[in-house]
């Protein structure tokens, strides 16, 4: 999996470059790949125009490559580049995230540059199916907070506490230049059915991340305040956002399980775009020694006062999903999702319509 | 005639599998390097980049075996406790999200000793019946 440049070759190539002194110890290279396909039995496409009723890749399929350098025995940068179709980037790829990291011990260190969110239980790996069951982690949940990455700092403080480890991550920063895919409901007419993305502002970004580990759970609570403005939409002013989410994730005895709940608030004419939501999913598995099939039930839900611009989205989603490890680096995964938008709402899809069938195949791979 | 090509097959076989099951591990560090007690919980968390506070006179790195070598699985049921699946998964999720890399893997013992050997603080595995007078055994895994 490693794939390493020795010191020697290391050294050379900087020392021939404007005769550098740096000394870079250690390069790693890893990366992960996926390509999935989907097909649905609906008209209706989902939201971001990715699953239709044709067999499409541009939902599950992306690659990432990940450059890890020991620049001496404290500091280290790490650096990963993502090429993806879910915005219709066509592969361009482009810096997911990258930071300097400095340890102050084995307990201590703060990290600096572009840092993944860590709103949920797998939001800083979720492009790497290969680490968790699903093809794609539940949307109801993990499609609340279009926030991925930040410019910023954080620190990542350990503990350890007897037969569990207590981790705990503030983070500050803002993200500027971040895509939110617009609601259906503000689009013209003109644009209507279509997947339209808009720049927005995060501000004074702070929030935090505490996660307790033993050795078959892990359970962890965030919560994060910051200000948004999307001067795209006509909203100048900053609206104050908070979104608070806790999760469990378990592996015990071949009992897969993961839960995660989460809500958001957002003032204001934010809200047009970014309506108040709340939504949880439950998932649970048996791993038979390479398979693991498991069923995930997913709810979101409109959480909007009736003095709230936007309008809030409803659905529930029942996945049956299989998982078969293709040795100890690869998995195929095979899952059928019934998608059912709630009342009148469209849910995650582009109109309001009866309940949509989605059937998915991936292959997940990491090196 | 067949059947006794069949029991020596098997008994070759068995063989073979009581011995690999048998195979005593050493966890070896420079011969410069003074560590105190190590126990298995503590060398568990070393090897899976959690705080593992062993006092020892300088800073542990662990070094690994190559994937997909018996000695490595061997060491990952015993004394990580898990399968390589599982740990490909552990550190796909700590390696991709940026909190950690994995060990190097080293092909065989000979260069996992000279990789630990003139390199204070990193800490290897090997067979038992591969140390060599240049490295220090800090724990025997039977």
């Amino acid at each position: 999996m490693n794939k390493r440049l020795s010191a020697a070759v290391a050294a050379t190539l900087l020392l021939s470059r404007a005769g550098s002194v740096l000394a870079i110890e250690n390069i790693d290279i890893n990366g992960f790949f996926t390509v999935g396909a989907t097909i649905s039995d609906s008209s209706v496409d989902t939201q971001d125009g990715n699953i239709t009723d044709d067999v499409g890749f541009e939902e599950d399929t992306r690659v990432g490559l990940q450059v890890s350098a020991d620049i001496n025995s404290k500091i280290s940068a790490t650096a990963q580049i993502l090429g993806d179709n879910r915005k219709n980037q066509s592969f361009d790829a482009e810096f997911d995230w990258a930071f300097v990291s400095y340890a102050f011990n084995d307990q201590a260190s703060l990290r600096g540059g572009k840092i993944k969110l860590p709103t949920f239980l797998i939001s800083d790996y979720f492009e790497v199916g290969y680490a968790y069951p699903w093809i794609r982690p539940p949307a109801e949940v993990y499609s609340s907070n279009p926030i991925n990455a930040i410019t910023g700092v954080d620190a990542l403080v350990r503990a350890n506490l007897g037969a569990t480890d207590l981790l705990v991550q503030p983070y500050f920063g803002v993200s500027r230049g971040e895509e939110a895919l617009l609601p259906q409901e503000v689009l013209p007419p003109s644009e209507q059915g279509q997947a339209v993305y808009a720049d927005f502002e995060a501000d004074n970004m702070a929030g935090i991340n505490v996660a307790l580990s033993g050795e078959f759970f892990t359970i962890r609570a965030g919560y994060l305040q910051t200000e948004v403005s999307a001067p795209d939409l006509g909203v100048t002013s900053s609206e104050d956002v908070t979104f608070a989410s806790v999760g469990a994730t378990m592996d015990w005895h071949n009992v897969i399980a993961y839960t995660e709940y989460f809500q958001r608030e957002i003032d204001g004419l934010a809200n047009l775009a970014f309506p108040n939501q709340k939504g949880w999913y439950a998932t649970l598995g048996y791993r038979f020694d390479r398979f693991l099939p498991h069923v995930t039930y997913a709810q979101l839900r409109d959480d909007n006062s009736s003095s709230d611009l936007g309008t809030g989205l409803e659905q529930d989603s029942i996945t049956l999903g299989l998982r078969y490890e293709l040795g100890a680096a690869a998995a195929l995964k095979l899952e059928a999702q019934r998608v059912e938008p709630e009342g009148d709402s469209r849910g995650l899809l582009m109109e309001p319509t009866d309940d949509v069938n989605i059937y998915s195949v991936a292959v997940d791979v990491i090196f | 005639m067949k059947r006794s090509t069949h029991t020596f097959v098997a008994i070759t076989l068995l063989g073979l599998l009581s011995k690999s099951a048998l195979a005593e591990i050493a966890v070896i560090v420079d011969s410069s390097v003074s560590v105190d007690s190590v126990n298995l919980e503590q060398l568990e968390r070393l090897y899976l980049d959690k705080p593992a506070s062993i006092q020892a006179s300088t800073r542990l790195t662990p070094v690994d075996q190559k994937k997909g070598s018996p000695l490595r699985k061997e060491f990952a049921e015993k004394v990580l406790g898990k399968t390589e699946a599982q740990l490909a998964r552990y550190w796909s999720r700590l390696m991709f999200s940026g909190k950690g890399q994995p060990p190097r893997e080293y092909d065989g013992d000979a260069e996992v000793i000279r990789e630990v050997t003139g390199s204070p603080g990193k800490v290897g595995y090997i067979d038992a019946a591969a140390v060599t007078g240049d490295t220090t055994v800090i724990l025997r895994i039977p």
